[in-house]
């Protein structure tokens, strides 16, 4: 028994951030569908368990209700299963009615209520859908007493978090973890939590093929899950699907010297123009080395898909020839050494510091011969 | 730079090829009257430097000539960094620009105009306008140089680096203020001068576009949670509806039902036996009290028949002695009836006796009035005689009010005419001599003595026989009142005539006459008023009265007739008689209440002993009636039988009662009690109710999910979610690019501030060099002044005489112009020594300056003049022939240069 497992699609989340090149992202989760799909032709998977939030909302577009179910719709050898998650849980006349009414492809089964269906002679769907956003109970309790034919392998899917586990999943809807054990599942296919996870022998996340955010898995997975018998254990192999890479990255800096090696180590990161890097910069530059960085960062803006930096951490120290870049003395000189001082008094607040470093980066940016304004 | 030559053709007045000569170093004087054209001139080297050749603006416009078809042209000659150059500019009409140095064209068109800028150091500006660098500040048009110079962007980068040479590089004020316009700038774009976003501005923007957003995605929120209740609401009722119909939960209700029925009939069933039972029990019952009830009624007419048939015997014999009473009362009543008829008789008789003396009585006071109606009779003769004879004498008097007033009127006419006329006449003096009495005569009267006369009409003398004078008064004068006089004279004479008067004396006497007549009149009025009659006159009374005299003889006549009598009784007579019939009346009515109260009375007993048999007489007819109907019942021959037959059928009606009721208290016994049964009945009618509640809930819930259907059908399908997820994102995005700006504005605000505090601590040492240069010429005009300069250059105030600034605005406007002429050349002589020696022009300025001042002001331009070129353009000839220089003059219609 090989199938895929695969969950958290969450088709038609908005990526604003993004600009002019959110609809590739968007796309780019489409494009995931397919990956899977050729994943299960390439390798003889008959069935693909989507464990749970399919949609990202209950109340979707047509447009986006649709765009999924025609992906699958195309890969004639495959049975895709799908099944409502905290995202989408099935409720009368909400999304998945909706889905029910535009016509469902043929290769695509819903599992909208709790109770066994037949994968094929060798083993049994147990869905545990979830039919509201948040549950109190666990629904996969059903599986210990659910009847299925003798010799048949008992795989269940789900939507939650599992017990225990600290999972730290988006809604209360708890999994007990010892599920397998408890209602004899060769696999319990999880969804809800965005990164590949193995919880127990045969109890797995498979994390989202296409990820939505910094923080979670890299590059987006679905599993191939081997079963060869009711009593055997579970081979589960990740397959990367997704397109796009989001990475986080945290970085210190003492010194205007080590921006060199920090663009190096950034541009080395494989598949640039793919990659959506979170850059968490701590430490501290001089204000020569802060401008030189915002260039750096510039350059990297460029190669990137997308680089979002957060400066909150760096803080600025002038060095000498930074306040004599700005002037010997004067007026400006006399400004940057106030800004210098408001910005080092521990009597301002932080924003008042924050402040004043910025105005004095301004400062240097507009009087320094890289500013381009020294007279 | 240095203007060498200045020539013009189509600008202004200045139709034909026309050239300023003269110019040179040092200061120059273009001394013109008004409408020569030197304001013309100023403008047209402006356009010639500053203006793209083929602009079409208003400055150009301006210069054209009227009424000539000629481009503008412009060529100005000027020295620059030891290079003679030449710059030539058609506007309008066949634009073109030609830069010369020398005799070498170094450009043409548009690279010409831009060249120029160029070499004079002046930066193109991205707009229209071209910044005049110096020149703006050294140029001062008409009107102008009361201002203090306000230096434009380039101006003030041309005098700070003046400044730099010589303190910049302590005090960098340059820099700062570069870096602060720049600030500024974009500041600008994001906030106003109050700290608020600036409309339009990237700031305003976002934080409108995020209000917006917020709005947007409240609602939309607001959207989905109704959307998400409804989809709450929706499962909630989809699941109540499986719970209501689910058959397993159907079928226990309906066995319930069925069995809970069963019970109730099995209960009814019983119940109804009872209450047969409880009709035989009430049946028995019910004849037992009936057959008791007639014993009883037996033994009651028994009892009655005796009672009555003894109270009838007492009743009868009772009403014995009621007939001798009603008989002694009848007999009272007619005795009393007889004496009441005697006294009605009587007293008719009395009264036609005192209708008789009453007629005597009346006829006495009518004769008693007899007497005074006659003497009244005679008062009223008398009195009509009297008012007869008045008015025949009235009547024969015509000396009225009116024929008096008409009298008087034409005698006072007449005196005046006459006077007037006498005042005319002639007078005629006749004086009588010792015989003459008696023998003069004048008109008709003869004369006795001295006469003077006015001679009104023709006057005749006649002196006895000797002699007759006629005197005439001469015709013409007062002939009208001559002819008044005469009609006057007419009118009195007829006046007097129709009275029948002989003169106007009678007439008077008359007129007294008729005055007393009417006196007399008045006095019979008021007489006859006082003897009060009603009748219009005396004659109507007197006939009265006499009608009412033989009325009373008649009446006396006929009552002595009718008492047959020969006189009338006194009055004192009938007074007696008649008291004594009064007396007599009296008696008669006393008398007859007492027999009144005599019949009353016996009526009454007859009544009490009419109600006495009556109610005997019902009381034995009732009794009578209820006997009769005792006995028809009971009567007295069966009366033991009778009651020996009920006893003996109440017994028998008892046995039964007894065995139905001991049968009913068995059944009691078995049957269930009526709260069971009325919980049977509870029971049903709930699982009934229960069926029918659950049906119509079934029903309603349908309804209510086919609505709640309808609401996300069309809430829902619209992508309502994901337009949530995207307006968050966009909310969030924007929030973050508001805070971005803030703290971007943040950042500029506090290092705008700081940099301005800064600057405004080194402001004296940056103003120093001006300062510096400023002094030899405020001290030719004002010696041992200062001025104190504030920012950009603006003057605050000077010092002149003590430690206190005089404010600039509250200078006299002479003083004012002099001073920003001075900071003007001060100016010129700072950036000239920098190597940017630009000429300094003045067109009609110093034109408040007072005699003294002037010549000061001319030392200060001479100065300047050392060291740049100076042209003054003024229309004051004579106030300024001392300022020396160079004059200028304007030579029209030169010739076009020939080409070599």
């Amino acid at each position: 028994m090989r199938f895929i497992h695969t969950a958290d699609w969450q088709i038609g989340k908005p990526f604003k951030q993004f600009g002019d090149r959110e609809s590739v992202l968007r796309q780019a989760r489409l494009v995931a569908i397919e990956k899977i799909g050729e994943l299960a032709e390439r390798e003889g998977a008959a069935h693909v368990l989507v464990a749970g939030d399919v949609y990202d909302t209950e109340a979707p577009t047509s447009r986006t209700l649709l765009e999924p179910l025609e992906r699958m719709r195309g890969f004639t050898k495959v049975s895709w299963h799908l099944l409502p998650g905290n995202h989408d849980p099935h409720r009368p006349k909400g999304v998945w009615d909706r889905v029910r009414e535009n016509g469902v492809p043929a290769n695509v089964r819903l599992h909208l209520t709790a109770e066994p269906v037949a994968l094929d002679s060798f083993a049994t769907l147990l869905p545990a859908p979830l039919t509201r956003k948040s549950e109190g109970g666990d629904l996969t309790e059903w599986m210990d007493n659910a009847a299925t034919a003798p010799g048949s392998i008992r795989v269940g899917v789900a939507h939650g978090s599992v017990v225990g586990f600290g999972s730290g999943g988006e809604a209360n809807n708890p999994v007990d973890p010892r599920r397998p054990e408890r209602a004899g599942l060769g696999y319990l296919a999880l969804g809800d939590w965005h990164r590949t996870m193995q919880v127990g022998p045969a109890i797995w996340y498979a994390g989202t093929p296409e990820p939505d955010r910094a923080g979670s898995q890299e590059v987006g997975q679905a599993l191939v899950v081997d079963i060869a018998g009711p009593s055997a254990p579970a081979m589960v192999t990740p397959n990367v699907v997704g397109t796009y890479r989001w990475l986080t990255r945290e970085e210190h800096l003492s010194d205007s010297t080590e921006l060199e090696d920090l663009e190096a180590r950034l541009r080395a990161l494989p598949e640039l123009s793919s990659t959506i890097l979170r850059l968490f910069l701590k430490g501290t530059l001089p204000l020569a080395g802060r401008a030189a960085l915002d260039r750096r960062l510039l350059g990297l803006t460029a190669a990137l898909f997308h680089l979002d930096v957060d400066q909150l951490g760096l803080l600025v120290r002038p060095s000498a020839a930074d306040l004599e870049a700005i002037d010997f003395g004067g007026v400006l000189r006399h400004a940057a050494d106030k800004l210098r001082s408001m910005a080092d008094d521990d009597a301002n607040g932080p924003g008042e510091k924050r402040r004043a470093a910025d105005a004095l980066i301004q400062l240097f940016v507009m009087a320094s011969d890289d500013g381009g304004v020294r007279l | 730079m240095k203007i060498t030559s200045i020539i013009v053709e189509g600008v202004g007045k200045f139709g034909t090829r026309s050239e300023i000569t003269g110019l040179g170093s040092g200061v120059n004087i273009l001394a013109a009257g008004n409408e020569a054209g030197k304001s013309t001139l100023f403008r047209a080297v402006r356009a010639c430097l500053f203006e793209r050749h083929n602009t079409k603006n208003e400055v150009v416009r301006n210069l054209a000539t009227d009424g000539v078809s000629l481009p503008v042209t412009v060529t100005l000659g000027f020295e620059h960094g030891e290079q003679s150059y030449t710059i030539t500019k058609s506007f309008m009409k066949s634009p073109a620009a030609s830069l010369m140095r020398g005799t070498t064209e170094l450009a043409r068109g548009r690279e010409a105009d831009e060249m120029v800028w160029e070499l004079l150091g002046i930066a193109p500006s991205s707009g229209r306008s071209v910044d005049e660098a110096a020149f703006g500040i050294l140029w001062v048009e008409q009107g102008q140089s009361f201002h203090v110079p306000e230096p434009s962007e380039a101006a003030t980068t041309a005098l700070n680096t003046a400044i730099q040479a010589e303190v910049g590089t302590l005090v960098g004020g340059e820099r700062a203020r570069s870096v602060l316009s720049a600030l500024k700038e974009e500041l600008g774009q994001l906030i106003t001068d109050t700290g608020r976003p600036k409309s339009g501005g990237p700031l305003a923007e976002a934080t409108t576009r995020l209000d917006v957003l917020q709005g947007d995605l409240a609602d939309a929120e607001a959207r989905l949670s109704v959307l998400d209740g409804q989809l709450v609401e929706l499962a909630a009722k989809r699941s109540e509806r499986a719970r209501l119909s689910d058959p397993a939960l159907v079928k226990e209700m309906t066995t319930d039902l069925e069995a809970a029925r069963q019970d109730l009939k099995a209960g009814e069933g019983v119940a109804a036996l009872l209450s047969q039972f409880e009709a035989a029990e009430q049946r028995s019952k019910a004849s037992f009290d009936r057959v008791e009830r007639h014993l009883l009624d037996l033994h009651e007419r028994r009892a009655r028949i005796d009672g009555d048939r003894k109270r009838d015997a007492e009743l009868r014999e009772a009403s014995t002695p009621l007939d001798a009473q009603e008989q002694a009362a009848r007999v009272a009543i007619r005795v009393a009836r007889g004496e009441i008829g005697a006294l009605d008789a009587q007293a008719e008789e009395e009264e036609e006796q005192e209708r008789n003396l009453q007629r005597l009585a009346t006829a006495v006071a009518r004769a008693a009035a007899r007497e005074s109606l006659a003497r009244q009779q005679h008062g009223l003769e008398e009195l009509e005689e009297r008012l007869v004879r008045n008015a025949a004498g009235l009547a024969n008097n015509h000396a009225t009010t009116a024929v008096m007033t008409s009298l008087d009127n034409a005698e006072r006419e007449l005196s005046i005419l006459t006077a007037r006329l006498e005042a005319a006449a002639p007078e005629v003096a006749v004086e009588l001599g010792a015989n003459g009495a008696g023998y003069v005569s004048i008109g008709e009267t003869t004369i006795v003595s001295n006469v003077v006369q006015a001679a009104i009409d023709p006057l005749t003398i006649r002196v006895g026989d000797i002699a007759t004078i006629v005197v005439s008064p001469p015709k013409a004068p007062n002939k009208t009142d001559h002819k008044r006089r005469q009609e006057l004279q007419k009118q009195l004479s007829n006046l007097i005539e129709d009275a029948g008067a002989g003169s106007a004396g009678a007439l008077r006497a008359t007129r007294a006459r008729r005055q007393a007549l009417e006196a007399e009149a008045v006095g019979i009025q008021a007489e006859i008023s006082a003897v009060g009659i009603t009748e219009k006159s005396p004659a109507l009374a007197i006939e009265r009265i006499k009608t009412e005299i033989e009325k009373v003889d008649a009446l006396v006549a006929e009552i002595l007739t009718q008492a047959k009598i020969d006189a009338l009784p006194t009055a004192e007579d009938i007074a007696v008689r008649q008291d004594a019939l009064r007396q007599n009346r009296e008696n008669a009515r006393r008398k007859r209440q007492t027999l009144d109260g005599t019949i009353e009375a016996q009526n009454t007993i007859l009544s009490n002993l009419a109600d006495t048999r009556g109610r005997l007489v019902g009381t034995l007819a009732e009794i009578q009636n209820r006997l009769d109907g005792d006995l028809t019942i009971l009567p007295d021959a069966d009366r033991a039988r009778l009651i020996a037959d009920a006893n003996a059928a109440v017994a028998v009606a008892r046995d039964d009662y007894c065995t139905k009721a001991a049968a009913l208290e068995e059944q009691r016994h078995k049957a269930p009690p009526h709260e069971e049964l009325e919980r049977r009945r509870i029971r049903v009618d709930r699982l009934q109710n229960a069926l029918e509640s659950q049906k119509s809930r079934l029903g309603s819930l349908d309804k209510d999910t086919a609505n709640l259907e309808g609401q996300i059908q069309s809430a829902g399908g619209d992508g309502l979610g994901e337009k949530v997820e995207a307006l968050r994102q966009e909310r969030d995005l924007t929030l973050r690019e508001v805070e971005r700006r803030k703290a971007r504005v943040g950042a500029l605000v506090l290092l705008k501030e700081t940099i301005e505090a800064c600057y405004k601590e080194q402001r004296d040492r940056l103003h120093a060099p001006l300062r510096r240069h400023l002094q030899p010429f405020l001290n030719d005009v004002f010696p041992a002044a200062e001025l104190e300069l504030g920012d950009g250059f603006a003057v605050a105030g000077i010092r002149r005489n003590g430690p206190t600034a005089e404010t600039f605005e509250r200078l006299s406007a002479g003083t004012q112009e002099q001073i920003a002429v001075l900071v003007r050349l001060a100016m010129g002589t700072m950036i000239c020594e920098r190597g940017q020696p630009v000429p300094i022009i003045l067109d009609d300025a110093l034109v408040f300056s007072d005699d003294d001042r002037i010549e000061q002001m001319f030392d200060a331009l001479n100065r300047a003049g050392q060291k740049q070129q100076v042209i003054v353009l003024t229309c004051r000839t004579r106030a300024f022939a001392a300022l020396g220089g160079r004059q200028l003059s304007i030579v029209s219609n030169v010739a076009k240069p020939t080409l070599a």
